[in-house]
């Protein structure tokens, strides 16, 4: 209690300030209202969406005030409310330096990168990373992190996914053994403390206010193109205002790679994967099968899926909406009754150990919706999309399924179809992509 | 677009022919999927007593129970929806973490029970202990009936205090003392008239037994309840 440390560079509500601090430290802070009218427009002021209530509710006030739909997850912000913060004045125990504790060794185009970010960091500017999946982005942020950190810079790293958050925290607090640091996200149990480094999903960076020195944001593409600009805008408000942020992706968005090509923001891209083969370039085959009726057993799927059974070897099969995957799966059961499989979806409580299960080999394919899109690794394995015209799959949603296949070096290759019933721009643009990084990768002579 | 209320998603309102021609569209708030979530009660057997899903019997073994303890009543409790998981969260979310905007979700059902059953009655909410009405803002059965547009008068006083309701095990809810009171002012109302207590959720019938009793020593003509949950 009254830890003043843990208000640096936060932003908590006032009444919520007011049970843990006392008076003298509240009086330190500096303050602003909950909500802001901006031209008759009401915004919530710490996530800065517009109003969407239709009429005030009863508050704890004893009025009737308007809060926040937006961030209440974060904890309620009413109109009556107050936003408290305390300058960040990055007070960390020394540290010995290097702080960076790690011996492995980056491939060519990482340590280009690798420099490139320490660069950036060094003159507090934007950058983005464009990395294929299997490039190895995690390591070559080591170094500008290490170098960050031994300056007693506060460091930030945030992704839109948890599980994204849950593997990265433990591998950055082995290689910086001697930095304090927490992870943060929705229900976890750690109480928030003040750390030089902080490790957090990218919703909770709204509870930040000019903390930051060193931001990184990953997979900045996994956002929905509509909550884009609350991305933004909660990055804006963690970094402070002299500050580098650095943004990673595998597949940047149109605009992104735009932006990119026109020079418009700082880019290092890495074309190739870490064991240098090109990555599987997707084939688009036309299927006018529904996949729910008896026209599946005479399409081009089902052949392809008997070769793949034949032949052993493992596949993921993506379907895109789970209603069509609770109509597809039993059909399979049916039809490939001699073979070992499963399906997963978002809201499978037993997700973990099928994925393990693929993993271990013991099941011949896999069904998935896109949850399965990114993060998870098989080694050695086809991919099939059906219904690739779906809206579900965006550009960068069908570059990373296709990211799926050819990870491991000892099995660079792996066979890619998107089977449709329309070709549509996005797989024209998401096999585009693919094909345009590995030019890049072969121009540059990243590639075997 | 208009996106569901409780994830996100976009809904696409299925509009019939008569709608389209009476102009009566009205956009669910939920997406079909979060509406199959929600159990209506109306489409199973359930008991008489506390509208509770049961088949087999009349009453179930609960209330049962409740007759032994107050055989002059006569009541019943309705409610709309089960208390599935589901419910369990959306009531999280519109009690404790404060989000009231959630009461427009059950609008159309709430406010379609009233207008059908409980003409010509009194509508009285359970009211909070002082403590949680403090640490919340608002009551959210008021929050209910108002964003359906029922209306209702607030006369029970809840002098309740140590300890959470939802924190007590079942065996220490079922014992505790009578909560609530009735002001001096407020007794004419009740006094020879239908009245209809209402709830959020019916967990052990505890507490509205309790409101029950209370209101029936001042000589209404019927007394029921209702809850959204059960
Ligand atoms: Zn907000
Ligand atoms: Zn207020
Ligand atoms: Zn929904
Ligand atoms: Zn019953």
């Amino acid at each position: 209690m009254n830890d003043r440390t843990v208000l640096y560079g936060r932003e908590l509500v006032l009444r919520d300030a007011l049970a843990q601090f006392t008076d003298d430290v509240i009086d330190e802070c500096a303050k602003k209202p909950g909500f802001v009218s901006i031209k008759g427009v009401l915004r919530c002021n710490r996530c800065q969406t517009v109003l969407s209530l239709k009429q005030p509710y009863p508050c704890i006030c004893g009025k009737r005030c308007f809060y926040c739909r937006e961030c209440i997850q974060l904890g309620k912000v009413r109109a009556c409310d107050e936003l408290v913060t305390m300058t960040e004045p990055n007070q960390f125990s020394p540290v010995q330096k290097p702080c960076l504790k790690w011996n492995g060794t980056l491939s060519q185009q990482q340590k280009e990168a690798s420099i490139e970010i320490n660069a950036s960091l060094a003159a507090n500017e934007e950058r983005i990373i464009w990395a294929v999946t299997g490039a190895g982005k995690t390591e070559m942020l080591f170094y500008g992190i290490g170098q960050a950190l031994d300056q007693g810079k506060r460091v930030c790293i945030a992704s839109p996914r948890i599980d994204v958050c849950l593997e990265l925290a433990p591998r950055l607090q082995r290689v910086f053994p001697g930095i304090s640091s927490i992870l943060l996200y929705g229900g976890s149990e750690e109480a928030y403390r003040y750390t030089q480094l902080v490790i957090t999903t990218t919703h909770q960076l709204l509870r930040f206010n000019e903390a930051f020195d060193v931001l990184v944001i990953d997979e900045i593409d996994a956002f929905p193109f509509y909550l884009n600009t609350a991305l933004y805008y909660a990055a804006e408000k963690a970094r402070k205002r002299v500050s580098s942020v650095i943004y990673l992706t595998a597949t940047p968005d149109k605009e992104t790679q735009k932006k990119i090509k026109r020079g418009d923001i700082k880019a290092s891209i890495l074309p190739a994967r870490y064991h240098k083969h090109p990555l599987p370039v997707p084939r688009a085959v036309y299927s006018k099968t529904t996949l729910t009726d008896g026209s599946i057993g005479k399409s081009a799927v089902f052949n392809h899926i008997c070769r793949l059974i034949d032949l052993k070897k493992p596949f993921l099969v993506f379907i895109p909406t789970i209603s069509l995957m609770e109509k597809v799966a039993p059909l399979f059961k049916t039809i490939f009754k001699e073979s070992q499989f499963e399906w997963v979806h978002s809201k499978d409580t037993d997700r973990k150990e099928k994925v393990m299960k693929m993993r271990r080999k013991e099941l011949d394919f896999l069904l998935t919706t896109t949850i399965l899109e990114r993060g998870v690794t098989f080694e050695n394995i086809d991919v099939i999309v059906l219904k690739a015209d779906h809206e579900v799959y965006t550009e960068a949603a069908l570059v990373q399924i296709a990211g799926r296949a050819g990870r491991s070096v000892a099995y660079p290759d792996g066979e890619v179809t998107f089977y449709h019933q329309g070709w549509t721009r996005t797989i024209k643009r998401a096999i585009s992509q693919i094909k345009y990084m590995n030019k890049l990768g072969k121009d540059k002579g990243l590639l075997i | 677009m208009n996106r569901c209320l409780w994830c996100g998603s976009s809904v696409t309102s299925v509009i019939s022919v008569k709608d389209f021609i009476q102009f009566k569209i009205i956009e669910h708030p939920l997406c079909e999927k979060c509406r199959n979530n929600l159990n209506r009660l109306e489409n199973h057997e359930t008991c008489k007593g506390c509208s509770r899903i049961y088949s087999g019997q009349d009453y179930c073994p609960d209330c049962l129970k409740w007759k032994r303890h107050y055989p002059s009543y006569e009541g019943c409790h309705y409610a709309v929806f089960e208390y599935n998981l589901f419910a369990r969260e959306l009531i999280e979310q519109f009690k404790f973490t404060g989000d009231c905007e959630t009461a427009d979700l059950f609008k159309k059902e709430v406010g379609a029970f009233f207008r059908k059953n409980m003409k010509d009655t009194i509508v009285i909410p359970i009211p909070l202990s002082a403590e949680s009405f403090s640490s919340r803002g608002f009551n959210q059965t008021e929050v209910l009936l108002e964003s359906a547009g029922v209306d209702f008068v607030c006369v029970l006083e809840n002098n309740y205090q140590i300890g959470k309701q939802s924190r007590k095990n079942r065996a220490e809810r079922m014992k505790s003392p009578q909560p609530f009171a009735l002001s001096e002012y407020h007794k004419d109302i009740v006094r020879g008239n239908n009245i209809i207590l209402a709830d959020d959720i019916y967990t052990t019938g505890r507490t509205i037994y309790h409101a029950i009793e209370l209101i029936r020593s001042h000589e209404p003509a019927t007394v029921n309840s209702f809850s959204l949950f059960r």
